[in-house]
């Protein structure tokens, strides 16, 4: 799997496709797989693929082409999921049909258009699906094999291909009747694809979607904590039924599930753009996860990274372990809270007292060259920061990796510090490290806002 | 707690009503309402010099089948266990049988063998039938619904936390082990530190957070203090700048909670390094897997018990993998396989040096 780790990190430094990258890496900490258990390089090549090209797709797509991946089929067990037995007592296998509800699309709990709890008379949550419906949909998804090979026949079970999205065997599709959300149903007798198709639309259609799907992605995309109105403001964005207020997306004009509007909407909306102009509000930023540490310092310095390069372990070390989170929930849950306060900041699940250490030691290791495959050069730093006869201005270099790093938002008293021990530092060279080190292991840098 | 002290409990008192005190506060809920705390008190109250007691805590993500760890072997019981289990169950002949004195044969899974001298050594207790619940709940009343439940039975995720807090339904902020480490400091137990009770070798975790408990963190074989530091008058302005970075207030609150997680980062492993430093190499070499690692971390950190003021400690360790929902017998064998060894070389540490 190391290929494709080493490809990630290559693309996302060098990727012309920025956004594209983001939001791909967003969707795969939502519809998480993992090398844990699909240990083939082929089948994480074709689900990353997969989500790059639907990435600005419509989420709906981001369903179907997911629900069919191989990659997925194997890791929550849809692939072979034969029909149910009357003899034997077996059920069908209710792993993707739950995981696909909770973490996928429409979570526990019914949500209000802004993404908050609606609660019953007691003052409870109220749950989204019953144990039945985790079955109907289980039933639904019965009948999947992997692609045949090419020329083969295909049969109920065929061989592994990871490349290819999965096929029906219809007499392995379970023909009762299913009940579905809302009370809806899928009659019986249908082919596993028309059964399918009717389940995705059931989940796509139900209102947690838009509410659920969007706080994540501006979690992912801006700020880990928004304000309800915020998520309802995207939220009507991908119900396809914008509000009049909204001058940037014409009322009527997007479809349910339009990704590019709703990511146009996260980026654009006022509360993303707060900072543009004045500090921000306080509770607003999110922590940099170390996958996007690594890459932003990368690409701030212009660093150079070959295409084997040593940044998946770099970003394990930290606690992200690329195409390698430790169960389907992911790195860190959207509703965590930092510990011992009720910050609502997902990224701080894996922000220990050791890991952070060990952020600072990345950034040690990246100055000094000891990361394979990855090149941080100072000198043009250096030049930068000198006019043709003198020596480094260290002032200069300051304010030009104030402007890469932190966007010219460099508080003073922070400055004041770094120049102490930038004045400190024997040479030019030393200089740039120490600014550079300085800057990237602090919290200034690191909460992204 | 039905089982109580479980089959074969041949400990010292003090041990046992220690472990039994810890495991009930999962049982039981919300702390507060704990007058058996008490216990720790008297611990406190009777503690000798060299009075040190360790809870070493290993969850098993996922959720382990603990059907198949400790497999009933008398008559009506493994009839039970086989028609139930069906292609699940285990073969019988490879299990590691187990007497108990008072609660008949049982077998532990093939890769747990190493525990078997433990347990026969009076060693290894299991308390069976634990779990999180909002109050007594038998078949009947789940089935009609006529009592709460813990909410969301079915998600991983939040029966995991619930197994952490012991707060069965509602949001939870702090876990048991938190709560605990609250009374061992409010209590003075580790009079001559301020070094957290509760020490995770496995990353962040609720169970170590309390009201005014935090956990502490520590990488198994990792390195204690920041790389890229010599002694030259650069270094240590370089290092004095970090740390005064982390002391700016930014006015976000972000900024304010990581620079305070590394301030603690550094408090705690200056500690941990200058205890450590001539602790005598453990005796015996630990398997090669991440529960071998985290275990023997423990192990070195109890060593340096006395150094670092502690006599009650909590630590945190953990094996993921086992929401098994294909390839059940196999995955759960492999895990055991990491677990048993880890563990009976944890025990033969303990026994030998603590």
């Amino acid at each position: 799997m190391r290929p494709v780790q080493d490809q990630f990190f290559f693309n996302a430094v060098y990727g012309e496709d920025q956004l594209r990258q983001r939001v791909l890496f967003a969707l795969n900490q939502i519809w998480v797989v993992s090398g844990v258990k699909i240990n083939q390089p082929a089948a994480m090549v074709n689900y990353l693929q997969l989500l790059q090209n639907d990435a600005f797709a419509n989420y709906y797509d981001v369903m179907y082409d997911v629900t069919l991946s191989p990659a997925m089929g194997h890791y929550l067990d849809m692939l072979n999921n034969d029909k149910p037995d009357a003899k034997t007592g077996k059920g069908a296998n209710e792993n993707y049909a739950r995981e696909l509800l909770q973490l996928f699309t429409i979570g526990l709990s019914e949500l209000a258009p802004d993404g908050t709890l609606i609660t019953d008379d007691t003052g409870n949550p109220v749950p989204t699906y019953t144990q039945d419906i985790i079955e109907g949909f289980s039933y639904a998804f019965t009948g999947w094999t992997y692609a045949p090979a090419p020329g083969a026949v295909s049969r109920v079970h065929n061989p592994a291909n990871w490349t290819q999205p999965m096929v029906a065997w219809n007499s392995n599709h379970d023909m009762h009747a299913k009940g579905l959300l809302n009370g809806a149903t899928l009659p019986p007798n249908q082919t596993a694809e028309e059964d399918l198709r009717g389940a995705l639309s059931n989940i796509f259609n139900h209102p947690n979607v838009g509410p659920f799907v969007c706080r994540q992605l501006i979690q992912h995309l801006v700020t880990s904590d928004p304000s309800p109105a915020y998520v309802k403001r995207v939220a009507e964005v991908f119900s396809g039924n914008p509000s009049s207020s909204s001058k940037r997306v014409p009322r009527g004009r997007v479809p349910r599930g339009d990704m590019k509007a709703v990511i146009k909407a996260i980026l654009l909306d006022p509360e993303a753009r707060n900072g543009d102009d004045a500090a921000p509000p306080a509770g607003e930023g999110h922590l940099r996860e170390p996958v996007l540490f690594v890459n932003g310092l990368l690409r701030a310095l212009n660093a150079a990274v070959t295409q084997a390069n040593g940044l998946a372990s770099a970003g394990a070390t930290m606690g992200q372990n690329i195409c390698f989170p430790p169960t389907v929930f992911n790195f860190f849950a959207p509703d965590y809270e930092i510990s011992g306060t009720a910050i609502n900041a997902p990224e701080f699940q894996i922000l220990s007292p050791s890991s952070a250490m060990l952020r600072a030691d990345f950034v040690n290791n990246l100055i000094y060259g000891k990361i394979p495959g990855v090149t941080l050069d100072p000198e043009p730093f250096i030049r930068l920061s000198a006019s043709a006869d003198t020596a480094l201005d260290p002032a200069a270099m300051l304010d030009v990796l104030d402007a890469v790093l932190m966007g010219g938002r460099m508080p003073a008293a922070m400055r004041q510090v770094i120049r102490k021990a930038v004045d400190a530092a024997p040479t030019a060279q030393a200089k740039v490290r120490t600014a550079i080190y300085l800057i990237a292991t602090s919290w200034q840098y690191q909460v992204e806002r | 707690m039905r089982n109580g002290g479980g089959p074969g409990m041949r400990e010292k008192q003090s041990r046992r009503e220690f472990c039994r005190l810890a495991l009930s506060i999962a049982g039981l809920g919300v702390f507060g309402r704990l007058s058996r705390f008490g216990l720790i008190n008297a611990f406190a109250q009777s503690a000798s010099s060299n009075d040190y007691k360790a809870l070493v805590c290993l969850f098993l993500f996922g959720g382990n089948d603990s059907n198949n760890m400790l497999v009933p072997l008398d008559g009506a019981q493994n009839g039970l266990y086989s028609a139930l289990r069906k292609n699940l169950a285990l073969p019988l002949g490879n299990l590691a049988v187990i007497e108990t004195r008072t609660q008949g044969s049982y077998g532990l899974h093939a890769q747990l063998k190493d525990l078997q001298p433990v347990f026969e050594s009076g060693n290894l207790a299991v308390v069976a039938n634990v779990g999180s619940l909002v109050n007594p709940l038998n078949r009947q009343s789940y089935l009609t619904n006529s009592m709460p439940r813990p909410s969301n039975l079915f998600s991983h995720a939040d029966q995991q936390t619930q197994w952490q807090t012991s707060i069965p339904s509602g949001f939870a902020t702090t876990g048991w082990a938190g709560r605990v480490a609250d009374q061992i400091r409010l209590l003075g137990m580790n009079d001559r530190s301020g070094f957290p009770p509760f020490i995770s070798v496995s990353g962040n975790s609720i169970m170590g957070t309390g009201e005014q408990s935090r956990a502490a963190t520590v990488i198994p074989n990792g390195a204690l203090g920041l790389k890229g530091y010599d002694t030259s008058a650069a270094a240590q302005a370089r290092l004095e700048a970090l740390q005064e970075l982390l002391t700016l207030d930014s006015g976000a609150t972000l900024i304010q909670e990581a620079s305070r997680t590394m301030r603690n980062g550094l408090d705690d492993s200056a500690q941990l390094a200058r205890a450590l430093t001539g602790a005598k190499p453990l005796p015996y070499s630990f398997p090669a897997t991440s529960i071998g690692a985290q275990l023997m971390e423990v192990a070195r950190l109890i060593q340096v018990s006395d150094q670092m003021g502690m006599r009650r400690q909590i630590f945190f360790c953990s094996l993921g993998g086992f929401d098994t929902h294909t390839n059940q017998l196999a995955d759960q064998d492999r895990l055991f396989s990491q677990l048993g060894p880890a563990l009976a070389v944890f025990h033969q540490t303990m026994r030998c040096c603590r």
